[in-house]
């Protein structure tokens, strides 16, 4: 339990930098961004409780925020990706009552299917990408453009998701 | 009652996701509407100071090369005749024995960090209070404008680029002189909106797009970019895209508009009522 909570928390502050240090400044095609930091919020193990997700979604945030120097925006769009993580894990879970269901890892394809992990990715980075672009637009004069953004950056970052856990191979850990 | 605090206690993750949102929205609409939050301040010097702590993006033997250069730039500038103000407005006048005074200094700076991809961006500068720059100061580069100096720390200072959804510029056509606003719709970076330039002026697209002077901040002249589509001919206002001449995603060396005027002409402005 000690080793995977010392494992998110190195995951979370790599994440975090390296968003807010390096990614930041990094400039895509199309004005696209590429979100890596929602990916520590995503591999959080399934049994950590509601309260703990979101809150360390909205430290993770607000970290991001103070590097970026847009206070609120990332802790908003992640608070609410967090929510979405719980809300989407309990109608799962409703689902699957009477299963035989295993909630004791990381929820990685090896845990979940690929085809479980995808829909839980894609449900978890859109609405994240789809906060974020409004709360910064906060008009809907152009509403285009943040929802060009928002499935442009979304792709971008369920393929660094993808990448992450097939390259990286995060094992599956007990909380 | 032991009912509804179990409702609560079985749904207390909604109530915290609702808290944390509010208070992650307060700090974002706090921050965008007071510009002089002091959490942006903090965020300005802390971030300020860990970029310059490590020699970041610039190599040190460029960097030496780069600053005589600029300082070289800034000292031209400021000779050139949109940085003086014409004193003597008759021939026969003899109340004085210099024809122009110095108006504009400029101040050479460079930027350390930014970001263009939000709705409203924000860059950092290397000089701040301790340099002479003062909340309020235009910023230009060689190529264009990009900005007007919000908050100012020791050394560092953050300036409000013109991709910046409530930047409002005021620049005249090169070729007619007829006088405009141009404003960012929060979409492409290398495209603004010109308006109030009346439909009956001829104008043609790749027309050169330059500040008017009509405003303290920015010097007339400067170079703002190219008309690049014209549309509303049938109305009475043209509603012109202009392609920026700066590519804000390569800006490295600019120059903070000191006016030396500036208090004399808002004490004027005040006096006469007009801010």
């Amino acid at each position: 339990m000690q080793t995977s909570i010392w494992k998110n928390l190195i995951r979370f502050v790599f994440l975090i930098l390296l968003q807010g240090m390096v990614l930041e400044h990094i400039d895509l095609p199309g004005n696209l961004h590429c979100m890596v930091y929602p990916i520590a919020i995503l591999l959080l193990p399934l049994q950590t409780s509601a309260v703990v997700v979101l809150l360390s979604a909205f430290t993770a945030g607000l970290c991001v925020d103070l590097l970026c120097q847009v206070p609120g925006l990332n802790a908003a769009a992640a608070t609410c990706m967090a929510f979405v993580r719980v809300v989407y894990m309990r109608l799962k879970n409703r689902h699957d009552t009477g299963r035989d269901n295993d909630l004791s890892g990381t929820p990685l394809p090896s845990q979940m299917g690929w085809g479980g992990f995808v829909s839980y990715t894609l449900w978890c980075v859109f609405l994240f990408h789809l906060s974020y672009f409004m709360i910064d637009a906060f008009s809907l004069k152009n509403i285009l453009y943040p929802l060009y953004l928002t499935v442009g950056s979304s792709l971008v970052c369920i393929l660094c998701v993808v990448l992450t856990v097939t390259v990286f191979k995060p094992k599956t850990n007990t909380r | 009652m032991k009912a509804i605090f179990q409702l609560l206690k079985r749904n207390f993750y909604v109530l915290l996701f609702l808290v944390l949102e509010a208070v992650a929205l307060t700090l974002y609409f706090h921050y965008h509407q007071q510009q002089q939050s002091r959490l942006y301040g903090f965020c300005t010097g802390l971030k300020g100071a860990f970029l310059s702590s490590g020699e970041y993006r610039t190599r040190a033997e460029l960097r030496l090369e780069n600053q005589r250069l600029q300082r070289e730039n800034a000292r031209l500038r400021a000779g050139l005749e949109t940085s003086y103000l014409q004193t003597v407005h008759f021939q026969d006048s003899t109340t004085t024995d210099s024809l122009y005074r110095q108006m504009y200094v400029f101040l050479p700076a460079r930027i350390i960090d930014g970001h263009i991809n939000h709705a409203d961006n924000y860059f950092l500068l290397d000089v701040g209070r301790e340099e002479g720059i003062e909340p309020g100061m235009a910023v230009i580069s060689p190529n264009g404008i990009i900005g007007i100096v919000d908050k100012v720390s020791q050394h560092f200072s953050s300036v409000i680029s013109v991709l910046h959804r409530q930047s409002m510029v005021s620049v005249r056509l090169a070729a007619t002189g007829y006088s405009g606003s141009l404003t960012w719709q929060g979409v492409r970076c290398d495209e603004a909106l010109l308006s109030d330039i009346p439909s009956h002026v001829p104008v043609r697209v790749g027309d050169k797009v330059v500040t008017s002077g009509l405003s303290v901040v920015y010097p007339g002249g400067i170079p703002v970019g190219f008309v690049s589509e014209i549309s509303g001919k049938e109305d009475d206002f043209y509603s012109l895209k202009v392609q920026f001449s700066e590519d804000y995603r390569r800006i490295d060396q600019v120059y903070v508009v000191k006016n030396l005027y500036k208090e004399d002409i808002n004490a004027c402005k005040q006096a006469s009522g007009k801010i």
